[in-house]
């Protein structure tokens, strides 16, 4: 006799049946079990996360007045605000603030972030094992500032970790201290980080913090050709104008990458005087060098400053430009049509021209340009004709597309 | 004479920082922490200076600069940068932003950018 599929016996088959049963309540309690777990850190960690909150603003409530005041009466508020809020609020609002703050009232942070001995744990932090640790100390240091945090950092540039050595880097930077400036780029240059992002984050702060250093590293030779572009680009996205001149320079190097980033960044700067300088170099070989050239004459001569500009070489420029309308790449025609768009009437009439033209491509890039930038109503009807001339030209047969003499 | 200054600023202590340079030089403080709220104190309590991050996440400063030009809010606007960031001057400069400070700032210098928007 059998007690079921696989089963000699019905004892056994209620032997299994009782094994599954309570197999399925025990794992029934295990997942409520682990649900509660879950949902008990949720609400723990939530809670904690709001008493941390409350207790930095409460920290922040009190300390923001004296921080910013003459600083008399700073040591009573910090002493309140450990009382109220604790040590490890308080420290994290003195050093944020540090961060929002600078001059007198920086200096008078950093100096009680010592007395309360924040940075002494912070430093005392470097020495940990875990390289995370140390990596948030070394940060926590560059907020704290001080001359004790500063010569800390200095030694942190040698770290082990990567992770902790960018870390002091970056936290030497915000301290501003030119000496630690120099830690921090030669620690850079020893070990330039692989990711280009990375890298391009160091440019930017160290032009943010100090420009001119930049442009000294720029210039000491020190720098791949790959380095000496994202450092340029930096200087020039940060408004340098002490990068002109280095820029002006690279005009001439024989590496196109750095040509064109020596174009961008005039432009970026907006500065009419190199407008001849920028003429000569569209005649560059490399095709994205005169792209980036073209684009840099539409940031210039889209700026208020072409007032300014002498007219001799205002004309030289859109001569140089409209030659471009047919030049064999199409980034380069697309950024001289614009470039002439945004100059005023003589860029436009040769726009205007080259539409009517039979170069096809000068005739699209013209059209392109004319169609972002607001007409007078009288060029605006001749406009919609070229339009409707180039539209006939190319799908002969297909209904106007503009209608009502909307662009 | 309308001395508020309506500060659009998302960090809590940055605000309060300014909020307490401020107050102590005798202005009024409003403290708007995303867009929406500056749209709203600034169409309600039409203050004589906005005090504008223009790290500003969602909108953007400069978007959010638009949006109350756009609404007829011509309150003169202190706008607020890391250094270095000229596109994003640039880019206000172009909405008639006249007037920048420089993340982190001097508490001393504050005041005296701010008398200077007022027209002080």
């Amino acid at each position: 006799m059998s007690g079921g599929p696989g089963f000699s016996s019905p004892l056994e088959f209620n032997q299994a049946l009782w094994t599954a049963a309570i197999a399925v309540v025990v794992l029934c309690i295990l997942t409520v079990l682990l649900a509660a777990s879950v949902i008990g850190h949720h609400l723990v960690s939530d809670r904690n996360r709001r008493r941390n909150r409350e207790r930095f603003e409460g920290s922040a409530d009190v300390l923001a007045p004296v921080l910013v005041g003459p600083g008399a009466d700073l040591m009573d508020a910090v002493r309140e605000s450990i009382r109220r809020y604790g040590k490890r609020a308080t420290g994290l609002v003195l050093r944020r603030a540090r961060l929002d703050l600078r001059g007198g009232a920086a200096d008078r942070i950093s100096n009680v972030l010592d007395d309360i001995g924040v940075t002494a744990e912070l430093i005392a932090a470097l020495r940990s094992r875990r390289d995370w640790k140390r990596e948030h100390a070394a940060r926590g240091l560059g907020e704290a500032g001080g001359e004790k945090a500063l010569r800390a950092l200095i030694e942190t540039a040698n770290d082990e970790s990567a992770m902790v050595r960018r870390a002091a880097r970056e936290s030497l930077l915000m301290l501003r201290d030119p000496e630690g400036i120099h830690v921090a780029i030669a620690s850079f240059l020893r070990d330039l980080p692989r990711r280009s992002g990375w890298r391009r984050a160091f440019y930017s702060r160290l032009s943010a913090v100090d420009p001119l250093e930049l442009l000294r590293l720029i210039r000491s030779g020190n720098l791949e050709t790959a380095e000496v572009k994202l450092a340029l680009e930096a200087l020039g996205d940060a408004g340098t104008q002490a990068a002109l001149s280095v820029a002006a320079e690279m005009l001439d190097r024989p590496e196109p990458e750095l040509r064109a980033t020596a174009a961008r960044v005039i432009g970026k700067l907006d500065r009419v005087e190199f407008i001849p300088r920028l003429t000569e170099a569209l005649q560059d070989d490399a095709w994205f060098v005169r792209a980036t050239v073209a684009r840099s004459f539409e940031w210039i001569l889209s700026a208020k400053e072409t007032s300014r500009m002498d007219p001799a070489s205002r004309s030289a420029a859109v001569e140089g430009l409209a030659k471009h309308l047919a030049d064999r790449n199409w980034w380069v025609r697309a950024n001289a049509s614009r470039a002439l768009a945004r100059e005023g009437t003589i860029g436009r009439q040769r726009l205007f021209a080259a539409a009517a033209g039979s170069d096809s491509y000068a005739a699209d890039a013209a059209l392109a340009a004319l169609a972002i930038v607001e007409l007078p109503p009288s060029e605006n009807s001749r406009f919609h004709e070229l339009i409707e001339a180039r539209r006939a030209a190319v799908l002969p047969g297909a209904t106007p597309a503009l209608q009502g003499g909307v662009v | 004479m309308n001395t508020t200054v309506l500060i659009a600023e998302e960090n809590f202590l940055t605000a309060r920082l300014l909020s307490a340079t401020l107050t102590g030089a005798g202005l009024r403080c409003l403290h708007a922490r995303n867009g929406e709220e500056a749209v709203g104190l600034a169409l309600e309590h039409r203050p004589a200076l906005l005090l504008l991050n223009l790290n500003f996440a969602r909108p953007n400063g400069v978007e959010l600069i638009r949006s109350l030009r756009t609404m007829g809010v011509s309150t003169p606007i202190l706008g607020m940068t890391l250094s270095g960031q000229a596109d994003l001057r640039s880019a206000a400069g172009a909405l008639g932003v006249r007037s920048f400070l420089e993340s982190p700032f001097d508490p001393a210098e504050v005041a005296t950018r701010i008398d200077y928007v007022m027209g002080g």
